[in-house]
């Protein structure tokens, strides 16, 4: 299992429900991922501004207090340091694949999770992590 | 021509034709006082057309003479017979008329002319009683009637007082006979009177009934003007019954409705009567014709009043009923009676002047129930909109919660399938894991996926009911899809195979591609689940020149015919299913339904019970170099 952790702030999740966060969190760091986790956009965006190294993969919750996903995308693309971040949607809402087109969002994923295709997803950005 | 010569003439004259008018009117209508009124006229009549026989032949014929003086001395004693019809007369005038008529008959065959004075002035005296004491009768009778009967009395009640003086002025010349030049005249104007009198009263035309019928309907209508709606009803029948009453000179009147669910004629005013209450039958007597054949009647007996009458009756001290319908073209609704001391003497007047009145009465009943009917429907209405107004606030509210709760539900299922996913990784990669639990924990995944399922269903289904249901359409390749959705579902068959078959070509749809897997998802699922003892499942995809189609056969239960087009309504079952062996909610094909219709899709079934079904869904197809252009421009 230590020979698969990667190095580095790993994946940003930003979601509002914590059991969302907690079980990503499990989820993930226990495939060797290191995760970071937020639970809206305005303290995703201080994450970012705070850390050396940006993510390998933002997975998204679309609809969360203070400040949204959609909120958060458009902070994101504006700030030249964090546009290249890719982003993956994650989110109940049954336009998901328009909305994670409008967004302009590398991947999205429908809730309730399918955690295979949620590892499939993410081990595509970060992969080619150290 | 003499004036006074003129002036007999016409009198005899209107005398023939009032005698020919009753003969006529007793031809049409026969009762008791038609023929007392044809036979003093007829008398009458009889004694001018002696008179003139006379004045023709030239000669005096003795005997003829002598009919005519007797039928002149009947006079008296028939003109009480009709004061009799329509008031008592005490038994002592009855007396004195009928021996008076003998007295005088006795004295003029006794005595041949010219009489002695004394026996004349006593014949003077006999008329003049008899005449003047029907005169006053006819008055009061007059007084106590309104309407037609009123004027009609009224003027019979002048023409006996003339026919009286003119009697009186006959004694006078026969006392005193220098008087002759003035007297005579005088009697010959007084009879001219007396004839016309008679005439209006017995034998009014038509349009003077009409005029006296007006007036009464008149003061009818008046007195229910200017009422409040709500007391229309209540105000007309209480005035149908005075009005009635007064009409017809009768001691009271009832008005009984029918009503609708029993079909009871209850009482519902009166005037005049001691308090009354109940129902009436209307099944035997003037009651029941007048209900029965809608025709406005006349009882001169109680024997003929009809059987729940007679009491009534006889509490009014009644002797007689004028019954009349109370109906419009469209509706009876009930009977107007009106109780009388005696027998009406013109009873066609009274029953006419009455049918007028019960006609408005009716058309103030049906104005007054069309009326309470609008009122009532509006009112129906107001509460069915304000019902609809509070189910759609409870559908939206059923919704909304729904929606919600399903949300609310996702969250922690998500997290408990994610938890049971890296726990059975942990276990596979680290091992340690009993069986037995590793297989507790397989169930735990397995109903948290149930659960999840169940949930998204429930959200569908509320999604559907509040038309959010949307959907995006992409093109896609129908196959790779199918092909996708029965990889994933391999794993979870027990016994059935799937058999799927490769079309020749790409088949591209606009669809959404979350919705078309949960579609085939549902069919392949229902293909499976009611397949329990296993068999195979042929999945089948193809197209024709405009639409691509997806057929799924099982080789399972079937579906019974009758079942088949409910098949697609939200929660129902087919009732071959047994539930306890096979769960589920009746969703599934409604959910698919509708989403293949957003797709501007169809649905089809067939099925043999016991062998087995074939759901379809035809999709509209993208054209192949349609794609590729979009490719192009891509």
């Amino acid at each position: 299992m230590k020979q698969r952790r990667r190095m580095g702030m790993g994946i940003l999740v930003i979601d509002d429900e914590t059991s969302i966060r907690d079980v990503l969190t499990e989820v993930l760091e226990d495939e060797g991922y290191g995760v970071v986790t937020a639970a809206n956009g305005l303290e995703a965006i201080s994450v970012l501004r705070q850390s050396s190294e940006p993510p390998c993969v933002i997975l998204l919750d679309l609809m969360m207090p203070v400040m949204t996903g959609w909120e958060f995308r458009k902070e994101q693309q504006q700030d030249p340091a964090l546009a290249a971040i890719p982003v993956v949607v994650l989110s109940a809402t049954q336009n998901i694949k328009k909305e994670a087109t409008t967004l302009g969002a590398a991947a999205h994923i429908p809730k309730p999770i399918n955690f295979v295709t949620l590892l499939a997803t993410v081990e595509r950005y970060c992969a080619a992590h150290p | 021509m003499r004036v006074d010569d003129l002036l007999t003439w016409i009198t005899q004259g209107c005398l023939l034709l009032i005698a020919a008018l009753t003969v006529v009117d007793l031809i049409w209508h026969r009762d008791r006082a038609r023929i007392d009124i044809a036979l003093m006229f007829g008398a009458l009549a009889a004694i001018v057309l002696i008179q003139g026989l006379t004045t023709v032949m030239r000669r005096q014929v003795p005997w003829l003479g002598q009919v005519g003086a007797i039928l002149l001395l009947a006079q008296p004693y028939l003109l009480l017979r009709l004061v009799q019809h329509f008031r008592p007369v005490p038994r002592p005038v009855q007396w004195v008329a009928f021996v008076g008529m003998v007295i005088s008959w006795t004295i003029l065959v006794a005595f041949p002319a010219p009489l002695p004075p004394p026996l004349a002035l006593l014949i003077v005296a006999y008329f003049v009683y008899v005449e003047g004491y029907a005169a006053v009768a006819f008055a009061r009778g007059a007084l106590r009637t309104g309407g037609v009967t009123h004027h009609r009395l009224l003027l019979a009640a002048i023409g006996s007082g003339m026919l009286a003086l003119v009697i009186l002025l006959a004694g006078v010349n026969r006392a005193l006979p220098a008087g002759t030049g003035i007297t005579t005249p005088l009697s010959r104007l007084l009879a001219l009177l007396c004839m016309l009198s008679y005439y209006l009263g017995f034998v009014p035309p038509r349009w003077l009934r009409h005029a006296w019928q007006l007036s009464e309907l008149q003061r009818f209508l008046q007195a229910m003007a200017g009422r409040a709606a709500d007391e229309r009803v209540t105000t007309t029948l209480n005035q149908l019954c005075l009005t009635g009453t007064r009409a017809v000179g009768g001691l009271g009147a009832a008005v009984a409705l029918c009503d609708t669910p029993s079909q009871q004629l209850t009482i519902r005013a009166s005037s005049g009567l001691p308090a009354l209450g109940g129902s009436l039958m209307a099944s035997s007597g003037a009651i029941g014709r007048a209900w029965h054949a809608h025709q406005p009647t006349v009882a001169r007996t109680p024997a003929d009043f009809g059987m729940d009458v007679i009491p009534l009756a006889a509490a009014a001290g009644a002797a007689a009923l004028l019954v009349v319908p109370i109906a419009t073209a469209g509706r009876a609704w009930g009977l107007l009676v009106v109780f009388l001391n005696r027998g009406p003497l013109f009873a066609t007047d009274d029953l006419n002047l009455l049918a007028l009145l019960t006609e408005q009465s009716a058309i103030t009943l049906d104005n007054a129930d069309l009326q309470r009917e609008i009122i009532e429907r509006e009112r129906t209405e107001a509460v069915r909109s304000e019902l609809l107004k509070q189910t759609q606030a409870a559908v939206q509210a059923r919704d909304q919660f729904l929606s919600i709760a399903s949300h609310e539900l996702k969250t922690p299922l998500t997290s408990l399938l994610g938890n049971v996913h890296v726990i059975e990784r942990r276990a596979a990669r680290e091992g340690g894991w009993s069986e037995r639990n590793l297989q507790a924990l397989r169930v735990i995944g397995d109903q948290a996926q149930r659960l999840n399922k169940l949930v998204g269903t429930m959200l569908d289904l509320s999604r559907i009911e509040s038309g959010q249901l949307s959907i995006e359409r992409l093109p896609l390749d129908l196959y790779a899809l199918v092909q996708r959705v029965v990889a994933e579902m391999q794993p979870t068959l027990e016994g059935q195979t799937v058999d799927l078959h490769r079309p020749n070509e790409m088949i591209i749809v606009a669809g959404d591609e979350l919705r078309l897997e949960q579609v085939i998802h549902n069919l392949l699922g229902n293909a499976a689940k009611y397949s329990p003892s296993g068999g195979a499942i042929r999945v089948q995809v193809d197209r024709n020149t405009t639409m691509a189609w997806l057929a799924v056969t099982d080789q399972g239960m079937g579906i019974p015919q009758a079942a088949l087009p409910n098949l697609f309504q939200r929660f129902y079952r087919a009732p071959n299913v047994d539930y306890r062996q096979i769960s589920g909610v009746g969703i599934g094909l409604y959910v698919v339904k509708e989403i293949v219709t957003l797709h501007g899709g169809e649905v089809h079934v067939t099925s043999t019970e016991g062998q087995g079904s074939t759901f379809t869904i035809c999709l509209p197809l993208i054209d192949n170099q349609h794609m590729s252009a979009q490719a192009d421009l891509a």
